[in-house]
């Protein structure tokens, strides 16, 4: 699986495959801008099975993430392993998205 | 014993009306016709000698009008008014029964409607009408009567409506043998004109160049169907002319040189694949062929053409060239030309098939040639020689997925001769990255110019990026900045959002990783990008990398990763750094194998 959209409590959350890269970027951005433009303004990524994000992968979320801002909406992050966990230290990207321990927690958090 | 059968049955027929040798010979005879006049003739020869009746009239009968006409008789005396013309079988009472298979006596002067002409005729008659009806409808309507006008006997009638019911029945049958022989022959020619398509695609499929698809209609067709000339013209259309592009190896060449200049195009393919006409040259004289000039007169005349048709060479979207196909003695037939035209359908689009892979061709070769001209002028962009920097020695090496990427690194000296080293790596790859890392690079080296403070540099980078494009689509960038003073013999560092690089300290003989970063360029203009400092001893190196080189993946999908990368860096620490570059290279090369690289990767060592 390289990823899978569902909608949950009207959060539209994103389940990633082991890898996020750039190998499932373009399709992934074509399908959550087609729901943005038809007025999604709640994402979740659901990091929960996914070992590796590559510089797309991140990237990817940062340009959600900046339009969904525009339309007043948010982009949350959950589950995420050790590894992303180091990538997003390291990239001073847990000061940017909001993260959470579980998919739960993250839905709760949305208003 | 099956003649034994016969003949008790021939004498219990001639018992009964002792003719059945006559029956015989008509069964023989009706064996052996070939057409429907055939077995008129073989009954007005047959019925006088079985029946009895000397006068007889056989009607042919067009069921689809319902008319009637004579087609054999016994008369000598039918009068040629009736002879020759043609009744509706609906407005003689007689015939009207008998169409629809009925027989019937009919007595001298009963009052029956007839058709004027006929009335004159059979009104003083005694006469019989039977019809030789087959299962499926009535072929034919038999007329009989006696020489001296006598009443028909009824004995004699069954027996012609007997003989009339078994011929129809031999008949039919000889019919449905010529519909099944015909449907055969029909069937062969299809299975024919299908293994011929076959082995047309086939030697489509094989031939690698337009001339080599122009050659199968040439060579392969001009076998198959045996036309004796091919010629493939092609219309040029600024020149209004028509040239000869191929044509089959008995075209004398003066024929292929000539301009067809006066030749309707148009013309052609209206009357020739339009109307389908397939034209004969017996007939060109005159108005019809007054669209031909006088070069394709010649060309008619010298190559003795009899028939000709000409089909176009049509793709999906254009018409690439007109076939003629000639012969000199052959009739074509409609069926060949279908035949041709099925064969021009086929190349012409392997034809137009082989046009656009050429295209293909010739645009990936304009864009090989533009990405290799890119790649050099990227490669350009990127310090070569490094050697200008004596306080310490630096290597580099940039390897690329594509032509061009998105990694870069750059090697500067500001006024206080204070030297900056940065690399970066563009999100993505391709020409779009090569842009970015082309800009970035750009900024970089204002920014050196104007400022000798890193914080500054980095944060003035960043908010330059921000406010030149538009990063949500042109990516965002992380950077590894340093600027060492060698005369202080310390160096600041700052991270944009980069892979942390590695620090070896020669007095400690310490491997690690410097773990400082701040936002990557490109998400927030505001960013504040904070510098550290080190101070470093003699020998001491400090490794720069993008993160291909952790993210390279193998075959089975794993990734190079820190732990190997490390410990190539331990192995080879203490060997020259040129030598530490070259094992790094190779350790990923030896770990990817076969695999494709996923992403550009770049390599800076510096030694203090």
């Amino acid at each position: 699986m390289k990823f899978e959209i569902i909608d949950e409590s009207n959060v539209c959350v994103i389940k990633t495959g082991e890898s996020f890269d750039r190998f499932m970027t373009s399709d992934l951005k074509s399908q959550v801008n087609d729901l943005i433009e038809k007025g999604t303004n709640k994402i979740l990524f659901d990091l929960e099975k996914t070992n590796f994000v590559d510089s797309l992968g991140l990237g990817l979320m940062l340009a959600i993430s900046k339009s969904l801002k525009k339309e007043n909406g948010q982009l949350k992050i959950s589950s995420v392993t050790t590894n992303i966990k180091n990538l997003f230290e390291l990239t001073k990207l847990n000061q940017y998205f909001e993260i959470f321990d579980n998919k739960e927690e993250a839905l709760k958090s949305f208003k | 014993m099956k003649e034994n059968q016969e003949l008790s049955i021939n004498e219990l027929l001639l018992y009964n009306i002792g003719q059945m040798s006559a029956v015989y010979h008509l069964t023989n005879e009706l064996i052996n016709v070939e057409d429907l006049e055939g077995y008129y003739n073989a009954l007005i020869t047959n019925i006088p000698q079985i029946s009895g009746f000397k006068n007889i009239i056989i009607y042919k009968l067009n069921n689809y009008k319902n008319e009637v006409e004579i087609a054999v008789s016994t008369y000598e005396t039918v009068p040629n008014e009736i002879k020759f013309i043609k009744i509706n079988a609906d407005v003689c009472d007689p015939f009207i029964a008998a169409v629809t298979g009925m027989s019937k006596i009919f007595k001298k002067d009963g009052k029956y409607k007839f058709d004027p002409e006929l009335s004159k005729y059979y009104e003083s008659k005694n006469f019989a009408v039977i019809p030789l009806k087959t299962k499926k409808d009535v072929k034919g309507l038999v007329v009989v009567s006696n020489e001296n006008n006598e009443p028909i006997d009824t004995e004699r009638f069954d027996m012609v409506k007997l003989i009339s019911n078994m011929a129809a029945f031999i008949y039919e049958n000889l019919l449905l043998k010529t519909e099944l022989e015909v449907a055969q022959a029909y069937f062969y020619d299809y299975i024919d004109i299908i293994s011929r398509q076959f082995r047309l695609i086939s030697v489509l499929n094989s031939a690698t160049s337009k001339t080599d698809i122009l050659n199968v209609l040439t060579d392969n067709v001009k076998k198959s169907i045996s036309i004796d000339y091919v010629i493939i013209f092609e219309y040029n259309n600024e020149a209004n002319i028509l040239q000869i592009v191929q044509a089959s190896d008995n075209v004398p060449k003066k024929i292929i040189e000539k301009k067809y200049s006066d030749i309707s195009l148009d013309d052609l393919i209206y009357k020739s694949y339009r109307k389908k006409e397939i034209f004969n040259i017996d007939v060109r004289v005159g108005d019809k062929f007054s669209f031909y000039g006088k070069n394709i007169r010649e060309l008619l005349n010298e190559l003795k053409i009899n028939n000709f048709v000409i089909v176009p060479l049509l793709g999906k979207e254009s018409l690439f060239s007109v076939v003629f196909f000639g012969t000199i003695d052959k009739k074509i037939t409609t069926q060949d030309f279908d035949e041709l035209r099925m064969f021009c359908n086929q190349v012409g689009t392997a034809y137009e098939n082989e046009l656009l892979t050429e295209k293909i061709k010739i645009l990936n070769n304009q864009m090989e040639e533009d990405l290799n001209t890119a790649s050099q002028i990227q490669q350009s962009l990127l310090p070569k020689d490094l050697s200008l920097f004596d306080d310490f020695d630096i290597v580099a090496e940039n390897i690329q997925t594509s032509y061009i990427g998105g990694d870069f690194y750059l090697v500067n000296k500001n006024t206080n001769n204070e030297v900056f080293i940065a690399i970066g790596d563009v999100c993505g790859h391709g020409p779009s990255a090569a842009l970015v890392m082309a800009l970035i690079m750009q900024i970089y080296n204002d920014e050196i110019k104007e400022s000798d403070d890193l914080s500054e540099i980095l944060n003035n980078v960043n908010n330059r990026y921000c406010n030149s494009v538009e990063t949500d689509i042109a990516g965002f960038v992380t950077s590894f900045a340093v600027q060492v003073n060698p005369k202080e013999k310390f160096f600041y560092f700052a991270n944009a959002g980069h892979n942390y690089p590695y620090y070896y300290n020669s007095k400690l003989k310490t491997l690690t990783q410097i773990e400082q970063s701040t936002f990557f360029f490109g998400l927030d203009e505001n960013t504040k990008y904070e510098k550290s400092k080190i101070e470093y001893n003699k020998n001491d190196i400090l490794i720069l990398y993008t993160d291909g080189i952790v993210e390279a993946v193998n075959e089975k999908n794993e990734q190079f990763g820190y732990v190997r990368f490390e410990k190539v860096l331990r192995d080879s620490i203490d060997l020259s750094i040129d030598i530490i570059k070259t094992n790094v290279i190779t350790a990923v090369k030896n770990f990817v194998k076969t695999k494709e690289f996923n992403d550009d990767w770049t390599i800076v060592i510096s030694k203090f």
